[in-house]
Formats: structure tokens, sequence, C-alpha cells
């Protein structure tokens, strides 16, 4: 009897010493910001419904910016701040000298929202599924490297490598992809019913992450609810496990106006704030008790860009358009007839700054100052239109050395009314010069399909948003790229520059030392400037305005309020 | 000779009867004023360009969202003509100070840009104006800096004809396809009205949503405009087909048809001569009810993007480009464009009641 009970016992404590060493995380992060208070409930809105939960299929923004970063992490991630490489589900890595090998030491005892502890084999899994090539995720195509798949092991329980086939240094920022659990998905891959796990009806309970956040409840076009993740390895500074915050709600707001009204009746705590909004948010911060917050110019980019294409098919008709287009005075005249300052103050309200380089403003490491710039000036303008061969009638006509008329298309996508208003400004000024301009808003999926499959548009005013890691745009840039817009998917480079850029991104993604990678993109960013393929115009800055309540934010215009939002906490 | 007597005396007795209906018009003073103030809208926007300081796309880039110019008519000596004072850009953005040093006076007949009415006759005479191109802007500027009141007088150009084209078209194929259809019956009249009933039956605005959606991009506005126009009256004239088909069938078995038949009148003369007027009672009614409708359709179209577009002005994209709090709240002069919408469509429908109550042949 007493031996029986005695081994009851014995096998508990066994059993119990068992279940805590699972759960001891060895690496805790610790906070370094000032205490706060745990518990509280942030409100917060959305632009348009998630279409999945599934962070590897999800294609659109409206369900990633849902999930990742608060479900799911990755395995390094990006400072909010200073946009260096930062470890998240890894501790550290390793890269080998030659730069083909990777080491990631993996976070000991990070569990996932259910309990389960995450290890090797579910960064092993994510990978096997993101290599699968049934399941459609753009993921793969941005982790080969020279058309292959990288190589990964596992080595122990706590460490995987990569091997790569040529040094490739824009690899870190691949291995932000978020990760996801074995336990929770791997039946499901092998019965290859992966692409309709997760989806929109799922039971929240089902879906499992590292991140700081679980979704507990979403109903389409209300709201997402999130709670805290118990699990969670970032710690307070008192070893408290984080979030501060018990509960986050997303108020899903049908537009840009019903997010500010929300804001401005005190239902959320924070917005982001449009330009032209600016003025009258400025004079309520005090009676509602929110601070502006101006952090500087966003990474997006507007620009136009020609259709220098040879196989675009309304050549036939109008094969002068051509020669307009791929003369470099002609879109050095349009550079000139640019007037920024005007497209800041009427487009952006005066929230924005002028852009002349490829590479986003914000981009503290890779932004090349010193590249040719246009400032407004008609004058010039008409000088390079005269050294085009380009004249006027005597209507104030413009005219192309064989006498046609200069009349095109621009396009933009309507519903934009940022873009509109700078089509409209462009388009005016244009028209100054003698062009005859068609200015047309159309719907964005007609623009798109123009611009990368059917080529049969004059001029488009589109936008890029673009990253920390310049190689992101390697499929803009480079001439056999889809995104190559103004002549994409070519088989020999048409120009010698063109041959120059292909150059300087395959040298920039095999060169490990920043400093050097720095000098490629450099020269990339001067060539854009001068050949002026596209030509920039101007870039809103990201303003948001947070309520005073929130605290331990600091906002940048990478990360916006969210990038710390374990850290974040409600003042009582 | 008795034949000829009697068709004067029926004659007289029909001018009488329009002149009794014009009489009762002018008696409902209600009416009258609306049917004034349209008309005073339709001359204000055929002669915008000398009625309008400016062309409709003149802007004056750095005074963007510049309220409503102050017209002074005293100042410290008294009475004095007309003058208003320049304002100047401040350091923050759309805010303009008034600069009270110098006087500008309004120049009634100014000269300033050259234009064009109807291709026909040039001038550079505008009603107002002020010396030395400083701006006025009666009724404010948009974001552009362009003026509201020149862009509301070409924009109407569009908001106000369209309806009036619309009504236009929609009325000659009613009357023509509703005229046959009751007049010869049978098979003819079966094709007609299934037809009809086809046209009735697709729900309007998508059609439209969908025809404006696929119009081709390299077209002017002026183009654009047309097809809009089209669209609408192709989609108004079943109803007034069917209608008018009821009304001939009612008229067709009178006697002075059947006589008109005996003398062996051809088929088109009775339509046009004898059945046709007994329906523009109904006609003039319908087309000043329906008027405001189109104007109303043009303003949503526009609204939601699919209308006229930028650089061109109609009142509904003109309201659009005010879709938004910050302008409704600090701008509110940019909303004038809905009050004109307002305005037109009110005195419309109350035309349209005093001409019914007018020609109402029952009173």
């Amino acid at each position: 009897m007493n031996k029986k009970i005695i081994s009851i016992l014995l096998l508990m404590i066994f059993v119990f010493s068992l279940s805590t060493a699972a759960v001891e995380l060895k690496d805790p992060w610790i906070s370094e910001r000032e205490q706060g208070n745990h518990g509280g409930m942030l409100i917060s809105t959305l632009l348009g419904d998630p279409k999945t939960f599934n962070t590897i299929i999800a294609k659109e923004t409206s369900s990633s910016r849902i999930i990742d970063g608060y479900i799911f992490e990755g395995l390094v991630t990006r400072n909010g701040i200073t946009t260096n490489y930062e470890p998240e589900l890894a501790k550290d890595w390793e890269i080998s000298e030659d730069g083909k090998k990777y080491t990631f030491y993996l976070r000991e005892g990070v569990q996932w929202s259910d309990g389960e502890e995450f290890t090797a084999d579910d960064v092993i899994f994510t990978f096997d599924v993101i290599k699968d090539e049934n399941i459609p995720t753009s993921s793969r195509d941005v982790l080969k490297v020279d058309g292959e798949f990288p190589e990964y092991n596992k080595i122990d329980k706590y460490t995987v490598e990569f091997i790569l086939p040529t040094s490739f240094a824009p690899f870190l920022n691949n291995m932000t992809a978020p990760i996801i659990p074995r336990h929770k998905l791997h039946t499901a891959w092998q019965k290859g019913e992966f692409n309709n796990k997760w989806g929109i009806n799922t039971d929240p309970e089902e879906i499992v992450g590292t991140g700081p956040f679980k979704l507990v409840d979403y109903r389409n076009g209300e709201r997402v609810v999130m709670e805290k993740n118990e699990h969670y390895w970032r710690k307070d500074p008192a070893g408290k496990s984080l979030p501060y915050l018990d509960r986050w709600i997303r108020i899903i707001a049908e537009s840009q106006e019903t997010e500010s009204l929300l804001f401005e009746n005190g239902e959320t705590h924070f917005l982001s704030v449009r330009g032209i909004d600016y003025r009258r948010m400025k004079q309520q911060e005090e009676e509602n008790n929110f601070t502006l917050i101006d952090a500087g110019p966003t990474f997006s980019t507007n620009f136009l860009v020609f259709n220098m294409n040879p196989r675009n098919p309304n050549l036939e008709d109008e094969p002068y358009n051509y020669e307009w287009f791929t003369n470099l005075n002609f879109r050095k005249a349009v550079a000139y007839a640019m007037d920024k300052d005007t497209m800041i103050d009427q487009a952006l309200a005066g929230q924005g700054s002028k852009q002349w380089s490829p590479v986003s403003l914000p981009n503290k490491v890779y932004l090349n100052k010193d590249v040719d710039k246009y400032p407004y000036n008609l004058e010039k303008a008409r000088e390079e239109l005269k050294k085009g061969g380009f004249s006027w009638s005597q209507n104030g006509e413009l005219i192309d050395s064989e006498g046609n008329k200069v009349e095109f298309n621009i396009l933009t996508n309507a519903g934009n009314n940022v873009r509109e208003s700078l089509l409209n400004i462009i388009a005016s000024e244009l028209r100054e010069l003698g062009m005859k301009i068609n200015s047309n808003p159309v719907e964005f999926n007609t623009m798109v399909s123009k611009l990368s499959s059917e080529w049969d548009y004059d001029v488009i005013l589109i936008g890029l948003t673009g990253g920390v890691e310049p190689h992101q745009g390697s499929n803009v840039w480079m001439s056999n790229g889809h995104l190559h817009m103004w002549n994409p998917v070519q088989e020999e480079p048409a120009t010698e520059w063109e041959e120059r850029l292909d150059e300087l991104f395959i040298n920039g993604a095999s060169t490990i030392d920043t400093q050097k990678r720095k000098e490629y993109y450099d020269e990339f960013q001067e060539i854009i400037a001068e050949k002026l393929p596209v030509i920039y115009t101007v870039t809103p800055n990201s303003i948001y305005a947070v309520r005073n309540t929130l605290k331990n934010t600091e906002v940048t215009a990478y990360g916006g309020v969210l990038w710390n939002i374990h850290e974040l906490y409600l003042e009582n | 000779m008795e034949n000829i007597i009697k068709n004067e005396t029926e004659i007289k007795q029909n001018k009488n009867l329009w002149i009794k209906k014009i009489s009762n018009f002018y008696k409902n003073k209600f009416a009258l004023t609306a049917a004034i103030i349209i008309l005073f809208l339709y001359i204000l926007v055929i002669f915008a360009p000398f009625f309008a300081p400016y062309s409709a796309n003149k802007n004056f880039k750095d005074k963007f969202f510049h309220p409503p110019t102050k017209i002074h008519f005293w100042d410290e000596n008294g009475l004095q003509t007309p003058f208003i004072y320049e304002t100047e850009v401040q350091e923050g953005w759309a805010e303009y100070n008034i600069n009270r040093e110098k006087t500008h006076s309004l120049q009634f007949f100014h000269q300033g840009e050259e234009y064009q009415i109807f291709g026909l006759f040039k001038s550079d005479i505008h009603l107002f104006g002020v010396e030395a191109n400083i701006p006025i802007f009666i009724l404010g500027s948009d974001n552009y800096g362009r003026d509201l009141f020149t862009r509301i007088l070409y924009g109407g150009r569009v908001s106000l004809f369209i309806g009036f084209f619309a009504i236009f078209i929609t009325t000659f194929i009613g009357l023509i396809a509703g005229g046959i259809s009751g007049y010869y019956g049978g098979i003819i009249d079966s094709i007609i009205m299934r037809a009809v009933e086809v046209i009735m039956s697709i729900p309007s605005f998508y059609l439209l949503l969908a025809l404006a959606a696929v119009l081709p991009l390299d077209i002017s506005s002026a183009f654009r405009f047309f097809l809009i126009v089209s669209i609408l009256a192709f989609q108004g004239w079943a109803g007034m087909a069917r209608v008018i088909r009821g009304m001939v069938l009612s008229v067709k078995n009178e006697d002075y048809i059947s006589a008109a038949k005996a003398i062996g009148a051809e088929d088109k003369r009775i339509i046009i001569k004898h059945i046709l007027p007994a329906t523009a009672t109904y006609v003039i009614i319908r087309a000043t009810v329906a008027i405001p409708g189109y104007i109303i359709m043009e303003s949503g179209l526009s609204f939601i993007g699919l209308g006229i577009q930028e650089p061109s002005a109609s009142w509904g994209n003109m309201l659009s480009s005010a879709q938004n709090i910050t302008k409704m709240s600090d701008f509110p002069w940019l909303l004038l464009p809905g009050f004109f919408i307002f305005i037109t469509v009110l005195s419309y429908n109350i035309l349209g009641d005093g001409l019914r109550d007018a020609f109402d042949p029952k009173s």
C-alpha cells in the first residue's frame, strides 16, 4: 500500500519535473523600456477584411498585417527604429566566411500559444511547406538563390543551418518569414490539405503562433479580437511575461473617413493621419488627449513610368510614341516639369517630401542623396525638348521631328485621391509644354494588367512600397524582371545602362559587406536618376495620432506605432 | 368650303386652349419663379465664358483652398466702387493673409483671357475681373487653386444639359416606338413591347456602372459626356414608350382618327399630326419631371468617379472632390456645387408640378 503511494508520488514528481523542464524559457528577452501596467484593452482600426489566417499562403496585406508579427514570428526581425536585424525566434546566428552557410541558434523553451514547445522541427517544417510546389506561396521564389532553393538541416533540437549555392547577402532578410507550428499543421500538409487550413472560418483556438497575441474572435466586416499569449517569451523588466495588454480589438472600418471619425470620438487609441486631415487634427490635440507624431517620409513611392517596350501592341498604330519615350531628352523634359512643391502642397496637404532616387527616403542605409535632381523649371524642360528634336507649332502644340503632334495618355488607379491629384498636376504642367495629355484614373486591376501583361499603355503613374533591403527591388530593376515596368522580361538587356543595372544587382546580392553593397546600390540609384526610366514625384509623410494614455510608444515610418506592441501599455 | 371654315375654327379653339393653359401657368407664381431661376441658370452656363472671370482650368497654384474673396463697398472715405484686397500666402498650409494696404477695384467688362462661345464669336470681355491679374474667387477656390465660381458655371454646362439631351433622345425614341406600337398593334406591338420590357428589367444603375467602366481610355471629356447621355437615354425611353402606347391605343379609336383614315391620310401623317399631339401634355410634364433625375444620376456617376473626369468639371465630380471631413469642415465652400444641384432639381420639380396643374385637361 505504502509502496504504491510512494511510487505514485514519485511518478507525479517525475512528470511534474518533466513538464516544468519543457516550459522553462532559457533565453528570455527583457524589455529595456519603463515598466508598465499589465492589463487593458487596445482598440485600433483596420481597412478591409483578412482573406486567410494561413500566413504562408496569405497574399494580401489585408491578411498578413493582421497576423504577421502579432501571431506569427520569424527567426529574425528588423528593429523598428534602426531597421537593423535583431534576434527573434533565433537568439543568435552565424554566417560562414564564404557567405554560404547560415547557422541559427533557436531560443530554448519558447512555447506556442497552446503550450507546445517551439523547436527546430517547426523551422524545418515551415521551410518544407514553403518549398512544396503545391503550396501557392510567394515566399518560395523569394528564398531561391540562383534559382535554387537553399538546403536546410536540423543540427539539433535548437539549431538549424541553411546552405546556399552562392553567397547571398539578402538571405537574412528572408529569414523574417513567419514560422508555423508543426504539431498543428503537419498532418494536414501530409494529406495535401494545407491550402485549406486556417481560413477565416477556422476556430480561433486552432490558430497557434509564437507571437505576443493569439486570435480569439473574428467577425467578418466587424472586428478581429486578439488576446495576450500567456506563454510569450518576451518579459518586462520585472520578469513578468509580456505583452502588457490583455486584449486587442481591431475594428474593421470601411474607409479612412470612418477610421478618423472613430478616433476622434475617442473609440480607438491611434490613427494613421492623412496630410489633408493634419491641420484639423492638430487643433484637437489637447481637447482629445492625443499627440500627432510626424515620423518622416514613408517607404511608399509615386512615379511615372514610360512604356519603352518595343512589344507594345499599340506601336503599329502609333510608332512615334516609342520614339518619344525612348528619347532621353524627352524624359528629362518631363522630369523638369514635375512641380514637386505644388504636389506636396496640393496633393499631400503640405505633409510630404520630394523623392529623386529609387530607394525609399527613410532607408537610412542605402539611400543615395547625391543623385541627379531635376528641380521644377519649364524653361529647362523646353530646352531639353529642343535638344531632343521637338518643336512647337504656331498654336503652341508640341511636335516631334517628324511633325507628329505629341499626345499620350497617362493612367493611374481610380480611388486613390493622392495619385489622382498628382496626375492632375502633372498633366496640367505637361500641357503647359504643349503636349496633349489625356489623364485617366482607371480601375486598379485594369492598370496592373496593362502594366504587367498587355503592355499597351503610354505612361502610368503608379507607386511601389520600398523596403530596407534594396535587393527586394530586383524584379523591378533587373532587365529580365516581371516588374521591369518600362520594358519587362527582356531576354537581353536592351541598353547598356540596363546591362549595368543587372550587374550591379548581381554583385550587390553576392556581397556580404554592407559598405561594399552600398557602393553598388549607390551607382544603381545614380543610373536611374540619370536615365529616368521612371520619374519619381513625392512621398507622403507618415503621421500618426496616438492617444496620450498609450505609453512606451516610439513611432517610426518603418514600424508605425505597433512595431513594439509587446511593450505598449495603457495608463490607468 | 365648309370644311375649311370648320378647320379654322378648330385651329382657333386649339390656340385658345394653349393660351389658356399658358395663362394658367402664369398665375402660378411659385412655378413661374422656378421657371425664371432655371432660365437664369441656363443663361449663366451657356454664357459661362463671359460670366466667369477665368477659363475653366486656370489655376492659381499657390492659392489653393482660398476662401471666398470679400468684395468691399466701403472704406474710410465712404462709399466706393466695389474693390477687394489682395491676399498673400502665409507660412501655414492653405492660410492666407489679407493685405489691407492697397485696394484693387473690381472692373466690370474686364479684359481677360480670350474665349469663344459656340465657336461663333470670339471675345475677351468678362463680366468682371480685377486689375493686374489679382485673383478673385467670389466662391472660393478648390485644391488646385481654381476658381470655384468659374468651375460651377462650366460644370453646370454638363450637369444642366445632360438631362436636356437625355430627355430629348428619350422622348424622340419613346414617341416613335410608342406611337408605332400603339397604332399598328398586333405583332409589331408585341415585339416592341417585349423589347421595352427587357430594357425596363435591366437594373439601370449597374448597367451604367458597367458601361462607364468599359468606356475607352483616350476619349475626350466631351465625347465621354455624349456617351453617358446616350447610355442614360437608352435606359430611359422604355417607360416613356409604354405610356405613349397606352395613350395612342385610347386615341386611335376616336372619331377624328377614323375620319382621317376615311379621307385616306397616310399612317405617318395620322400618327404625327393627329395622334402624337394628344400626348403633348404628358410629354412636357414628364420631361420636366425627369430632367432632375438625370442631373442627379450624372452627379451620382461623377461622384463615384465614373462620370465626367478631371480636369473637366461637372457639379457631381466637384462635389465628389469635397468628400472628406477636413474639406467639409475647413473649406465648406467646396460644397457649393451641391447647393446648385439642389436649387436646380428643386426648381425643376416645382416647374413640373406647375406645368401639370396648368396643363391638366381635367381642370
